[in-house]
C-alpha cells in the first residue's frame, strides 16, 4: 500500500494553549482545517514535524503536537516536536529539519483528524509549527 | 545504477508555493519521470534561509503533478530566528541534507512531476532549496 502525504501548519504565539494546525501556506483562503483520511487508508504509519523559533524571547520551551478526532479509531494521539533554550533575545537563528516520528494508529477512511500543537514551559515568541502525516 | 531527479531553486515570498524547476547551471531541465517507474521510493532534501528578515516560518515540499496521483505535501524543515546585533559575527543557517528512505508514493512513468516550495508565516528572506527523488 502506498502513501500520502497530508500536512498542516500555524503558529505558536501563546503558552500552554492548544493551537489549531489548520493552514497550509498558501492555502489559507480555502481554509484546508482538518485533514481527512485519504480513501483507502488504514492507517496512520508516521509524522514528521518541525518548529520554526524566531527567539524573540530569552527563554525555554518544549513542544508537542495532538491529533483528535472522528478520523481516528482511538484518540488522541500524541507526539513530541522539539524543545529549544535561548539566554539572550538577539541573533539566534537556527534551522530545524523535520523529524519522524513512528505511529502505528488505525483511521477511518472519510473522517477527519484535528492537528493541534503547543508550547510549555515559558513562552519564547513566534513558532511556526508543521505536521505531516503519513497514511498508509 | 542509480538513477535520480535532482532540483532547486528559490523561495522569496511566504505563503507561496514556487516551483523547484532549475537545477543550477541547467535552467529548464526534465520534469519528466523515468518510463520505468511506479513509485517514488526515497528523497534527499536540504534547505537554509538568509535570514534577510527576523521570524519563524515553516518549510513545506509538495509534490503533484500528471506523475502523482493528487498532492502530497511534506513538512521538510522549521528556520528562524533574530536579527544579529550589528557587529557580531553572524551564525550560520546550517541545512543539513534529510533522507527521507522510505517515502512510497506512487508516480506515472513518463509523465512530468511538479516539486513546489512553500515558507509559511513569515518571509524570512531567500530560501534555498534542493531536492533528489528517486524511484523504481
Amino acid at each position: 500500500m502506498s502513501k500520502f502525504y497530508r500536512t498542516r501548519e500555524a503558529p505558536i504565539t501563546a503558552l500552554d494553549t492548544r493551537t489549531a494546525l489548520t493552514f497550509l501556506g498558501s492555502a489559507t483562503a480555502e481554509s484546508p482545517s482538518n485533514v481527512v483520511v485519504p480513501k483507502g487508508a488504514t492507517k496512520l504509519v508516521e509524522a514528521r514535524a518541525s518548529l520554526g523559533h524566531d527567539f524573540a524571547v530569552a527563554s525555554s520551551n518544549s513542544f508537542f503536537f495532538r491529533l483528535e478526532g472522528d478520523g481516528l479509531e482511538d484518540s488522541p494521539v500524541f507526539g513530541p516536536i522539539a524543545a529549544f533554550g535561548s539566554s539572550v533575545a538577539t541573533g539566534i537563528r537556527r534551522v530545524n529539519p523535520s523529524y519522524r516520528i513512528p505511529l502505528d494508529v488505525p483511521v477511518i477512511p472519510g473522517n477527519s483528524i484535528a492537528i493541534s500543537a503547543e508550547q510549555a514551559g515559558a513562552d519564547g515568541g513566534t513558532i511556526a509549527a508543521g505536521v505531516t502525516l503519513v497514511f498508509s | 545504477m542509480t538513477k535520480n531527479i535532482l532540483l532547486e531553486g528559490d523561495i522569496t515570498a511566504a505563503d507561496t508555493f514556487t516551483p523547484l524547476t532549475t537545477r543550477g547551471s541547467e535552467t529548464s531541465p526534465s520534469l519528466q519521470i523515468p518510463a520505468g517507474w511506479s513509485k517514488l521510493t526515497r528523497m534527499i532534501v536540504a534547505c537554509a534561509v538568509d535570514m534577510a528578515a527576523a521570524g519563524s516560518a515553516i518549510i513545506i515540499l509538495r509534490l503533484t503533478g500528471p506523475a502523482i496521483n493528487g498532492t502530497h505535501d511534506i513538512v521538510i524543515a522549521g528556520m528562524g530566528g533574530q536579527a544579529v546585533q550589528a557587529g557580531s559575527d553572524a551564525p550560520p543557517m546550517a541545512g543539513d541534507n534529510q533522507e527521507f528512505n522510505d517515502l512510497d508514493i506512487d508516480v506515472n512513468g513518463g509523465d512530468v512531476i511538479t516539486v513546489q516550495a512553500c515558507q509559511t508565516d513569515t518571509d524570512l528572506g531567500t530560501v534555498r532549496v534542493v531536492v533528489a527523488l528517486y524511484g523504481e
